[in-house]
């Protein structure tokens, strides 16, 4: 081996992303570039109103427009179809179920109604025009409190709005301890609805062919594998007759992680007119047919010694779900409850989650799912509780932190952390922003009457999703190494990644392994019928579930490699070692079989080893023993203008730790994005409906997602602890930026604004409410 | 049908199109140039983004027919002999990540270094205002338009 | 959404009164309307197709008049919807004999629904004022036409 150059190290460098140059330059294929011979295009009529009783359905006119090929209408569509499936069971839940089309009363603006299938695009908007339906409309709840309280009823049949609650932790110990305890906060937060926005909307095409009697789907979906099983039993099309394609997505953020009524008619039109038919949302349908995320409020009580020690934690949380549950909904706020210790040591800890029906688009994943909740709710506490007790709130976070000796840790909610050093990040956090003269500084602005605000938020995160018992529908994730006759290496994988690259991060680990370069790797994934199974790409799960499968196969393959080495060379299995790409005889280094020389061996299978079957191929499926739990501190520094409420950010300070890092490129441009995310929850995005149940922040017009100069250059950096649960020891990073940053802008407006007695702003932090916190604590509406 | 004529990418084509044909549906549907792409329709995330008569437009809020006559660059045209400047740019900074917005995103960014050759930080992102990313946070689009700059200048 | 508004029209309050009967000045004078027939006792169905950008479309409605006290004040509900969605909306139509005429007073509420509702209420408010401007405009002149032919005859 020593007469060998050692390939370059690929693991922990920022190889540049091998899925760019095709996206640069046009050649990516996203499912609306996909138009095969023949293909025709489906819209949908959508209901209107929040609430009402569709009581006539006229679809003549528009069956008899030009270029129309067919019309489906509920009645119909509930005869040949399953109802939109819903995955995530919690005890006790009420699950009202719907069709792909809703006939007898619809409960939430842009619910399906009618879809029309024509020619082409223009042709089926126009029909889509034709049709009448007559509503009689009914009163809508918006409020979730409200819906609690005896408002109008969603579903009439259940008798109540009330989905399901969820209780995790010892009440009778919270109680106790919030009762006995020196210092009390009590607070109602709230962390608005959201929009997930990814930019390209959803799209899917479906083709069935009548010969082979197989169905192609290609979805802009982050679960292909999920969605084959659901959509199979959806539209009456036997599994193994399904194939799903994810081509390149244009992002998904949790809101592609579902199976959609669109879906499921596009394959029933294409069933019956043995066509491919695809439909393409627009943005408009996408802000109210798509799910939406949050909408939790909760009253929060946090109770102290006068020294700052944690006594007890007890919060309630309502969870404005819509009107229907999606495929994970219900489990969404559960997570929330999981991750409710945060990073602190709390000796009495409860939550209740009320999960309710409102007339408002379903909720289910949106980036963070459940976490930013947990960590707005603690971190706004601790800063509310620091006021109170006239603490730094840094001291008083520090005072209460699991210690980094105290791994793995048992959470009052039932979890093991798994590993962390919360000190370590903070100290770096601190070190970058400066902290202290931060605070003279600010001390000296506020004396010329400016007013600078410094905020933390210091957070940990549950991901690399999961182990089976705590998913719906498994949390494993299966991985395929082939070495192909000539050496080159095929990897499969079952995640289905949309932008967080793992055709390059998968190939720098199987490239490394192996000794190829990574030139000669190749990454497949977001094919069922290439890839045999998988789960898909969410919950920061890919590279610490995905990647262990791939870890495990890459094992195999070596075992097997060796194996024939030891059968050519005449050795022990034992004796040999596998290093880049080359078998070599431990005791005798310049004895040595190459990867390509092994293939041709397997392949070949003229001689084989005993026991050993022909081929070079691995698979497995990996089944996690545990969560990994990143965390981190975020920094936000504000300046707060108090005559227009305007917010300047003026720095942001991100330190994460995902333990291992395979591209640290990859891994900062996730935290980048998750930062733009989270930061735009407390600044600029809110879902905001009227008393019927409109959607008025119902386009880009209205919702601000934000632009490149609504932001600053954030400022990163990483601290490293690796995990335990798998062999990478990679935590994940997909949702991190997320999940810390929002409480850190809020935690600095409010610092930048206590002088005057602004205690707290809800979000989203619009100018308006800025003000009216400020005129509040001086005493009087504005 | 009117019949116009458009040169892309420095072909000529002559199209009949009805008068309410999307310019965007004429690239991607007739002229099969998919790179340009729709993520919106109310005119606001620039994924439709291509250049027109030197300047940058969004293509899905023009009528093919008022293209009649102009000289069009999309995302496919520009790298034509090896990357430009603007995508080596992207790739080296990590300025996409999902891709959607990319197109649209290196089409501004191109029109918007033909019209200044040496943005600050600043002008990038306003320049850039009319384009919607949702995946990077803009910092490493910033940085890839800065690239460009320095490799253009 | 409130709309609230006036307009003087040099014209006696009878008159005015008369036309806002009267089905076939309503569909002379109502923007884009083309069909305007009487259903019942002071109501009507009306089709109507507007131009304006945000609510653009096809719609069909119901007018309905009633509380009416000749010739001073009326009130009037209006339902409609069409492809871009649904409205509704009541309102009280006031007449006021001033030195200049009559005055008219407009006070009403009006809701949408579906994708109009989504559109950006700024926009909406903008496009009703609009229309509601062009109604009363096209009243005055058709008043102003009517006068003049009886005149003439
Ligand atoms: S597609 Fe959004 S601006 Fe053109
Ligand atoms: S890279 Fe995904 S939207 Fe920009």
């Amino acid at each position: 081996m020593t007469t060998q150059e050692r390939p370059p190290k690929l693991i922990g460098e920022p190889i540049k992303r091998r899925e760019d140059p095709r996206l640069i330059t046009g050649q990516g294929s996203y499912v609306d570039d996909l138009q095969p011979l023949g293909t025709l295009h489906l819209v949908i009529v959508r209901s209107p109103y929040a609430h009402a009783r569709v009581t006539g359905i006229d679809v003549s006119a528009a069956r008899n427009a030009p270029g129309v090929v067919a019309v489906l209408t509920p009645e119909d569509v509930q005869q040949s179809t399953e109802p939109v499936p819903v995955a995530a069971q919690l005890e006790g839940m009420h699950m009202p179920l719907r069709h792909a089309l809703t006939g007898g009363e619809v409960k939430f603006v842009g619910e399906p109604v009618v879809a029309i299938v024509a020619e082409d695009r223009y042709l089926a908007a126009d029909a889509a025009e034709l049709v009448e339906v007559e509503y009689e409309e009914l009163p809508a709840v918006i409020d979730p409190e409200q819906a609690l309280e005896g408002g109008p009823l969603v579903h009439d049949e259940l008798g109540t709005n009330l989905c399901v609650v969820s209780p995790i932790g010892d009440a009778e110990a919270a109680a106790r301890a919030i009762e006995g305890a020196e210092v009390v906060i009590k607070q109602r937060l709230m962390n608005q609805r959201l929009i997930p926005n990814p930019i390209e909307p959803r799209a899917v095409l479906a083709h069935y062919e009548p010969g082979p009697g197989t169905l192609t789907v290609w979805s802009s979906t982050q679960i292909p594998h999920l969605l084959k099983t659901l959509l199979s039993a959806c539209a009456r099309v036997p599994e193994q007759l399904v194939r799903v394609v994810a081509p390149d997505v244009g992002g998904g953020f949790g809101c592609k992680l579902n199976v959609y009524p669109e879906e499921i008619l596009a394959a029933l039109a294409s069933r019956r007119l043995e066509r491919p038919v695809k439909f393409v949302e627009t943005r408009q349908e996408n802000y109210v047919a798509t799910i939406h995320g949050r909408d939790l409020i909760g009253h929060l009580e946090l109770g102290a010694k006068r020294d700052g020690t944690l006594v007890g934690y007890r919060i309630k949380v309502i969870a404005d779900i819509g009107a229907y549950q999606h495929l994970l909904t219900a489990a969404i706020p559960t997570l929330t409850a999981l991750m409710l210790q945060g990073v602190y040591k709390i000796p009495a800890l409860a939550g209740e989650i009320v999960e309710v029906f409102t007339n408002k688009t379903p909720t289910d994943a949106y980036r963070g799912a459940g976490r930013p909740e947990a960590t707005y709710y603690l971190e706004r506490g601790m800063d509310l509780l620091a006021a109170e007790l006239g603490m730094d709130p840094v001291e008083l976070r520090r005072k209460n932190f699991i210690g980094a000796g105290e791994f793995p840790f048992d959470t009052q909610t039932g979890l093991v952390y798994d590993s962390g050093d919360y000190d370590a990040a903070l100290d770096k956090a601190l070190a970058i922003v400066g902290y202290d003269d931060f605070r003279s500084e600010q001390a000296r602005l506020r004396e010329a009457g400016r007013y600078l605000g410094v905020g933390f938020s210091t957070y940990v995160e549950i991901c690399g999703v999961g182990p089976s018992s705590a998913l719906p529908a498994g949390g494993w994730e299966a991985g395929t190494v082939r070495v192909e006759r000539t050496g080159k290496v095929t990897v499969l994988t079952g995640v289905s990644p949309h932008g967080q690259g793992e055709e390059t991060s998968f190939a720098q680990i199987a490239a490394e392994r192996l000794g190829v370069g990574i030139e000669d790797v190749t990454v497949i994934h977001g094919d069922t019928a290439q890839v045999s199974a998988g789960i898909g790409t969410f919950g920061s799960r890919s590279l610490a579930v995905g990647g262990t499968a791939l870890v495990m196969s890459l094992d195999k393959i070596e075992a097997k490699a060796k194996r024939f080495a030891a059968h050519a060379m005449e050795v022990q299995a034992d004796d040999l070692e596998f290093e880049a790409g080359q078998v070599f005889v431990k005791d005798a280094p310049e004895k040595t079989i190459s990867l390509p020389e092994i293939a041709t061996l397997a392949y070949n299978a003229v001689d084989l080893p005993p026991d050993t079957e022909p081929g070079l191929e691995a698979t497995s499926y990996y089944e996690p023993g545990n969560f990994t739990f990143p965390f981190g501190t975020h920094v936000a520094v504000v300046e707060v203008d108090t005559d227009s409420g305007a917010i300047d950010l003026q720095r942001f300070i991100s330190v994460d730790d995902c333990g291992n890092i395979i591209n640290p490129l990859i891994v900062e441009g996730q935290i980048h994005g998750g930062l733009a995310q989270g930061i735009a929850q407390a600044l600029y995005e809110e879902a905001v409906y009227d008393a019927n149940g409109q959607l008025l922040s119902g386009s880009l017009m209205d919702y601000a997602v934000p632009r490149a100069d609504q932001l600053p250059s954030f400022e990163l950096a990483t601290t490293v602890t690796p995990t335990g649960v798998n062999p990478l020891g990679a935590k994940g990073v997909g949702e991190a930026g997320t999940i810390g940053s929002t409480p850190a802008i809020v935690n600095a407006v409010v610092d930048a604004l206590a002088p005057l007695g602004v205690q707290h702003i809800e979000m989203m932090l619009r100018p308006e409410r800025v003000l009216d916190a400020i005129q509040a604590a001086k005493g009087g509406a504005r | 049908m009117p019949e116009i004529s458009v040169t892309v990418n420095g072909v000529e084509h002559r199209e009949e199109v009805e008068p309410r044909l999307l310019l965007v549906h004429l690239l991607r549907e007739r002229l099969r140039l998919t790179g340009t792409h729709v993520g919106c329709d109310t005119s606001q995330c620039g994924a439709c983004t291509v250049v027109l008569d030197g300047k940058s437009v969004k293509s899905c809020t023009m009528l093919a027919v008022q293209a009649d006559g102009s000289e069009l660059l999309t995302i496919e045209g520009l790298g034509k002999d090896g990357l430009h400047p603007v995508q080596q740019g992207f790739w080296d900074q990590h300025g996409l990540q999902c891709g959607y917005c990319t197109p649209g995103m290196i089409m501004a960014a191109y029109q918007l270094l033909q019209d200044d050759a040496d943005p600050s930080e600043e002008a990038i992102r306003h320049g850039l205002r009319g384009n919607l990313c949702r995946c990077t946070g803009y910092q490493n689009i910033v940085r890839a338009v800065q690239q460009a700059a320095r490799a253009t200048s | 959404m409130q709309l609230i508004g006036s307009r003087t029209m040099p014209y006696a309050r009878e008159r005015v009164w008369a036309a806002l009967q009267d089905p076939a000045m309503l569909r002379k004078t109502l923007p884009g309307c083309e069909e305007l027939t009487p259903s019942g006792e002071d109501s009507f169905d009306a089709k109507v197709t507007i131009g304006v950008a945000a609510i653009k479309g096809r719609y069909k409605g119901k007018v309905r008049l009633f509380d009416l006290e000749p010739p001073r004040k009326l009130r009037m509900a209006v339902e409609g919807g069409g492809g871009p969605g649904r409205m509704r909306g009541e309102g009280t139509v006031e007449l006021e004999s001033v030195a200049e005429g009559t005055k008219l007073v407009y006070d009403g509420e009006a809701a949408t629904f579906g994708p109009i509702a989504r559109v950006g209420q700024r926009l909406l408010r903008s496009a009703a004022n609009k229309l509601l401007g062009e109604f009363l405009s096209r009243l005055e002149q058709e008043l102003g036409r009517e006068g003049e032919s009886e005149r003439a005859s």
